[in-house]
């Protein structure tokens, strides 16, 4: 029964986990909390469905195009929600509001396009499921779980060893010094916006497959508890984002089989008040030291 | 034509208007240092001539080209590097990350023979080559500010504030490895607090007072002028 449920919020985990990476990168250079991030998450399920049924059912095709899709989309938030905010050096809550907005419009397009019902998703994965012991485990949450920890070590790379993710870390830590070596800060947080977006992407299309279902909705639940991920792990940090995903996953499993399933989504915002009040950093955050 | 020209600049922030046409003229090979007291708009040339800011009137000209609207990485692929006031090193990334990262738009081969020269110059860095910049002692930090600035391989070198906050014997330090740096062929601006020091090293220099220009000489002249010595060299 326990592992049971270990293996359950894995799975449910690895997807927040996808979700939270987007969400820390973006605070990580902006020092914003973007709130039309979980939309995105949805809107990329919504394409892998979409394309999926126009295509015919070439299910891996209609994934693929989702996640360049909705990465181009996470640019295109950037380019007309905040950018010029940024060149106007506008306040920071301006620009949280703003994606707050986005965020409506994405889910009320989505709505008005395809319906405010919840709609069956294809599994295209049916290939069984195993038993361990009394544990019982698909092999949907396995590749889900492997495709997952393969995208965070990708993910990992990138931020830590490339010219890119060097760019990246410094344009989080000090944006004006960043422009002073030649770094297209702007390209950078293109960049970020891509990659964050793409992830979530790959994050819906798992969330469609594992529940068999999407709704419009789906997206602000996810935002929320995403958010709890986050700053569980310690906020813009990579690792932090990673591991806050999968403990919120199993928690939260393992919480709504012995309390009660009704309390699933309660867990995470207690565990997210909990760390507001004893660890503010975070996990593996670290307390902001600046050297004068 | 002199290597850098700023002409008739102007810059506001917001309602202030920070600078109110200021001329500076740059020969290729010199020192030049601008001093004046705080708020005079000294850092807000540099950053302007930068790129980091928008000046609402006036030209900034380098080497026959108008820069005036350039962004700041425009800025460095032209050969003009800024080690910004209070240093401003990544204080999470290693100092060989922050160094690379001076050398950013570099063809990346170039970059291993620049690090050696900036070793070189500074053999404390390197020892600390694989230390998070921020646990650095704050000279040590300057040396890297310095240095990483000098990765872009400028042709002209702008210095803000290099002695801030330093002990005199590190700042001693510094402007000698400037004194060395401007040797090897790089043209330098610089700005100070610590007048005295800066136009012992520099070939010329302008004084500025709240966004104008009151004085322009060479630097020995300024070091004997009584209204300088008044002002700013503590009689």
């Amino acid at each position: 029964m326990f592992f049971q449920q270990v293996v359950n919020g894995l799975t449910i985990g690895s997807m927040y986990a996808l979700v939270a990476i987007g969400y820390t990168m973006v605070f990580g250079v902006l020092k914003l909390v973007n709130f039309s991030h979980g939309s995105v998450f949805m809107v990329g399920a919504y394409l892998t469905l979409e394309l999926s049924l126009a295509l015919g059912g070439n299910f891996f095709l209609a994934a693929a195009m989702s996640l360049v899709l909705t990465g181009m989309l996470g640019v295109v938030i950037d380019r007309a929600a905040l950018r010029r905010l940024r060149v106007k050096k506008a306040d920071r809550i301006t620009a949280l509001i703003s994606t707050l907005g986005v965020g409506t419009i994405l889910d009320n397009a989505v709505m008005i396009g395809f319906g405010s019902e919840t709609k069956a998703f294809p599994n295209v994965l049916q290939l069984g499921r195993f038993t361990i012991g009394t544990t019982v485990i698909s092999w949907v949450q396995v590749i889900i779980l492997a495709l997952a920890l393969v995208l965070m070590a990708i993910m990992s790379v990138i931020v830590y060893r490339t010219q890119m993710g060097c760019a990246m870390r410094a344009t989080s830590q000090n944006a004006d010094a960043a422009r002073l070596m030649g770094i297209n800060v702007n390209q950078v947080i293109a960049f970020t916006f891509f990659i964050g977006s793409l992830l979530a992407s790959i994050a819906g299309t798992m969330y469609g497959m594992y529940y068999e279902a999407i709704d419009p909705l789906m997206g602000s639940v996810i935002s929320m508890k995403t958010f709890a991920c986050v700053v569980l792990g310690g906020v813009g940090v990579l690792p932090g984002a990673m591991l806050g995903g999968l403990l919120i996953g199993v928690v939260e499993a393992v919480g709504a089989s012995y309390i009660s399933s009704g309390y699933r989504d309660a867990i995470a915002f207690a565990i997210l008040i909990l760390v507001l009040v004893l660890r503010p950093q975070g996990i593996l955050g670290k307390k902001v030291a600046d050297k004068l | 034509m002199a290597f850098l020209e700023i002409e008739d600049l102007h810059v506001h922030y917001g309602a202030i208007h920070a600078l109110k046409g200021i001329h500076i003229q740059v020969e290729q090979g010199e020192i030049v240092t601008l001093i004046g007291s705080n708020g005079a708009g000294k850092t807000t040339t540099m950053n302007t001539a930068a790129g980091l800011l928008k000046p609402s009137q006036g030209k900034i000209i380098f080497q026959g080209e108008d820069i005036t609207r350039f962004d700041a990485p425009q800025v460095v692929k032209r050969g003009i590097c800024l080690s910004p006031e209070g240093r401003q090193v990544f204080p999470e990334l290693s100092v060989l990350e922050n160094l690379t990262l001076g050398a950013y738009l570099r063809p990346p081969k170039e970059r291993e023979e620049t690090i050696a020269v900036v070793y070189d110059l500074f053999p404390r860095i390197k020892e600390r080559m694989h230390q998070p910049a921020g646990t650095l002692s704050g000279g040590e930090q300057q040396m890297l500010a310095v240095g990483r600035a000098l990765m872009g391989k400028p042709k002209l070198l702008m210095l803000d504030e290099p002695s801030l906050g330093l002990a005199p014997i590190i700042i001693q330090e510094i402007f000698d490895l400037i004194v060395r740096i401007n040797q090897l062929g790089t043209t330098i601006l610089l700005v100070e607090q610590n007048a005295k020091m800066a136009l012992r090293i520099s070939h010329r220099g302008y004084v500025l007072e709240t966004g104008r220009i009151v004085l322009s000489d060479r630097a020995e002249a300024l070091l004997n002028s009584e209204q300088v010595r008044a002002a700013y060299l503590g009689g």
